[in-house]
């Protein structure tokens, strides 16, 4: 401990030099925790949205051939559909049936293309309070069942006030054109979406959107279902595989084209057609679930944690050189004083302890202060609301930066930092160590 | 038994391509309890004899015998436990640890290697010899609170610490006014006869030499005179250790 001593009063002996590299190591830390803090958060956050965005953890969809032998997205045979929720018991926090659409709407001479997603508000009773509005109200949109909700920049794009009737004009599952009336009943701040090509979304009542598609009002295309428990949501999805396949064609996860909804999902590119020979009867059924949609974003935070990884090994690379070097001076410095304590008769250990605590020490407060930096840095972030309707707001919550820390990292982190400035540390201090007594003694 | 014994010492240093004979073959005995001086010009070889008798440094021929024990046979863990020990240091530049203060200067060869003191036993003794070199004021202050031959005295505390049976001192008053040396060699004095404690200093100021009562002159790395100077002094009867 008389090592530890001399070292922590050599520390602060030199603190100018104690502060350029303990300031370095803060600095490093500050960047790496604050880097891993955000794509910890961004994960959560992004998968509330796009669970918000696209009303559930699990989607079943369904796919039927129809009479002239093309693929049409419906699913009309609710039964079995529903069989999975039973098959899930109680893991299911609740669920809900949509249809869509890719719609046109028209006011006079203007048209505006978005996707239109028909809700069932009896199921979905925290869809609602999910949605930001600029204009109208929920109230205004239960009411009228032919009542839509559009994002606020259509309103200027189409030249319309909330309240108008406006034209709408889809394609029905079987392929035929279709208009019908509704009257925009809200507008609502966007929340852009991050994948390119992705389009707008409005809402609509399913009820009227099934008459629009030509389905009867009991039918849906998607059966979206929340999760109690995300952890178990690649299970829970096998589960519902199997449950469906007792009675139903299913296509096999294997087979299935993550991302967005396919084509003849979102009803444009016209209907494919089924090549005879692979025809099925009835509805063949896939299930897909948040993850595969968020592979993208998985992707994303790879790369962030990634480049942050590579930050973080250049910065210890950094420190080490910078360790070795500043300890290689304070030798020649301390030479004397070395050979002092040699002579007095400290073992060449103690001398090399010396060194290495002062390293240990001044890599450590490093770190703390880093991360001390980073935490406060990340809470006066997340204090502040960027706003839900800025381009970014599907990696927020609720307008907030999220940060989460895994506390087991950041201590995987920190023993890291300090295990290689005690590598770096350990090469001149053994060279401290190995000084010949009466050499160093000469040094004065 | 001589307490240091060294036996047709040579001491080489590779210099460049070429070699330094610093001691050529030099022999002679140290009793214990002895004031002894090392006397001689600049280059005559005091400094070498003083690191091999303190086992920093190695002869290149001969034996150095410490305390009955041949010093070439140890390795480098056993020489440092011997100087620990055995032996004391005082240098030319003081040589104090700047980071700790008069107290803790004093303090730190006790707290090296195995401690065999209470607590409170260490600090009695180190206040001890605090006062003993009259720095009992000064406890709390860092070298760089001291003059020059305050800072001696703190390293002949310091040197007399572990009990040590000898005490090496390079020049210890090279450094210091004529003033400040006579009154640093007369504690040094006080000390030996006090504390029964070997010291063993290198010189080239004859005032200084006349205190020993063993002078071994040197000149180009030959011993030219080794002689007692007053048997007396030597016979005087020893003051009570303070220490007890
Ligand atoms: N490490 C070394 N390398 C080379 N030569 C050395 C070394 N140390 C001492 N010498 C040489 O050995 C000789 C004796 O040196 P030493 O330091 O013992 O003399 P000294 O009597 O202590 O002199 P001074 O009074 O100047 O301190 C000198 O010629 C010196 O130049
Ligand atoms: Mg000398």
């Amino acid at each position: 401990m008389q090592s530890f001593r001399i070292a922590y009063r050599n520390v602060l002996r030199q603190v100018k030099r104690a502060l350029l590299l303990g300031g370095a190591i803060a600095f490093g830390f500050f960047i790496f925790t604050l880097l891993n803090g955000f794509t910890g958060g961004l994960l959560d956050s992004v998968s509330k949205n796009f669970a918000d965005l696209s009303g559930g953890h699990i989607y079943i969809s369904g796919t039927e051939v129809s009479n002239l032998g093309s693929e049409i997205s419906v699913i009309r045979d609710t039964q079995t559909a529903e069989s999975a929720l039973a098959a899930l018991v109680d893991q299911v926090l609740s669920y809900n049936t949509r249809s869509s659409a890719r719609a046109s709407l028209i006011a006079g001479s203007k048209q505006e293309t978005l996707q239109l997603e028909g809700v069932n508000l009896s199921q979905e009773t925290d869809f609602i309070d999910s949605l930001h509005f600029s204009q109208g109200s929920a109230e205004e949109f239960l009411k009228n069942p032919i009542g839509i909700l559009v994002p606020e920049k259509f309103l200027a794009k189409l030249g319309i006030e909330v309240g108008e009737s406006i034209v709408v004009k889809t394609t029905t599952i079987n392929g035929q054109q279709n208009v019908g009336d509704v009257i925009v009943v809200g507008s609502l701040k966007s929340q852009d979406l991050f994948a390119p090509g992705a389009s707008a979304f409005g809402y609509a009542h399913i009820e009227y959107l099934n008459k629009l598609l030509d389905m009867s009002s009991s039918q849906y295309q998607t059966l979206n279902i929340y999760l109690k428990d995300l952890a178990t949501i690649d299970l829970a999805t096998t589960e519902v595989l199997g449950a469906l396949a007792q009675s139903a064609t299913v296509k096999p996860r294997e087979e299935q084209t993550f991302g967005p909804p396919s084509p003849a999902q979102l009803g444009f590119g016209g209907l494919s057609s089924v090549a005879e020979n692979e025809r099925w009867k009835g509805t063949k059924f896939e299930v897909t679930n948040l993850n595969d949609n968020l592979q993208g974003i998985d992707a994303l935070v790879g790369v962030i944690n990634y480049t942050g990884l590579v930050i973080f090994l250049i910065i210890i690379v950094i420190i080490m050189v910078g360790i070795m070097n500043s300890y290689r001076m304070v030798m020649l410095e301390r030479t004397a004083e070395i050979g002092t304590m040699r002579a007095m008769g400290v073992q060449k250990a103690g001398i090399r302890n010396i060194f290495i605590w002062e390293a240990l020490i001044v890599s450590f407060s490093g770190t703390l202060l880093g991360l001390g930096l980073a935490l406060i840095t990340m809470a006066g972030i997340s204090l502040f609301n960027f706003g839900i309707d800025s381009s970014f707001s599907l990696f927020l919550n609720q307008g907030q930066m999220q940060f989460k820390l895994s506390f087991l990292r950041i201590m995987g982190n920190i023993l890291l930092i300090c295990v290689m400035s005690l590598a770096a540390a350990y090469v001149p201090a053994r060279a401290a160590a190995r000084l010949q007594p009466a050499e160093a003694l000469r040094a004065v | 038994m001589p307490i240091a014994e060294l036996k047709d010492v040579k001491k080489i240093y590779p210099l460049g391509k070429t070699q330094v004979h610093a001691l050529k073959g030099v022999s002679f005995t140290i009793e214990k309890g002895d004031f002894v001086s090392i006397a001689g010009p600049s280059g005559s070889g005091k400094s070498t004899i003083l690191n091999l008798l303190g086992c920093v440094d190695i002869a290149s021929s001969g034996q150095v015998i410490i305390n009955g024990v041949e010093t070439s046979s140890l390795n480098d863990k056993q020489i440092t436990h011997l100087r620990h020990e055995v032996l004391g240091f005082i240098f030319q530049s003081f040589n104090l640890i700047p980071v700790l203060n008069v107290y803790e200067n004093v303090e730190f060869p006790l707290l090296l290697g195995k401690i065999k003191q209470s607590k409170a036993e260490t600090k009695d003794w180190v206040n001890h010899l605090i006062d003993a070199v009259g720095l009992s004021e000064w406890r709390t202050h860092k070298p760089n609170e001291l003059s020059g031959g305050q800072r001696q005295r703190v390293a002949i505390a310091r040197a007399l610490a572990t009990k040590p049976s000898i005490v090496m001192a390079d020049e210890p008053t090279a450094n210091l006014d004529s003033v400040t040396s006579q009154a640093i060699i007369d504690l040094m004095k006080k000390m030996n006869r006090e504390l029964e404690t070997t010291f063993i200093f290198s010189t080239h100021d004859q005032d200084i030499v006349d205190i020993a009562d063993h002078v071994i002159r040197l000149q180009d790395g030959q011993i030219i005179k080794d002689y007692k100077t007053n048997g007396q002094v030597r016979q005087e009867p020893k003051l009570a250790k303070v220490s007890a």
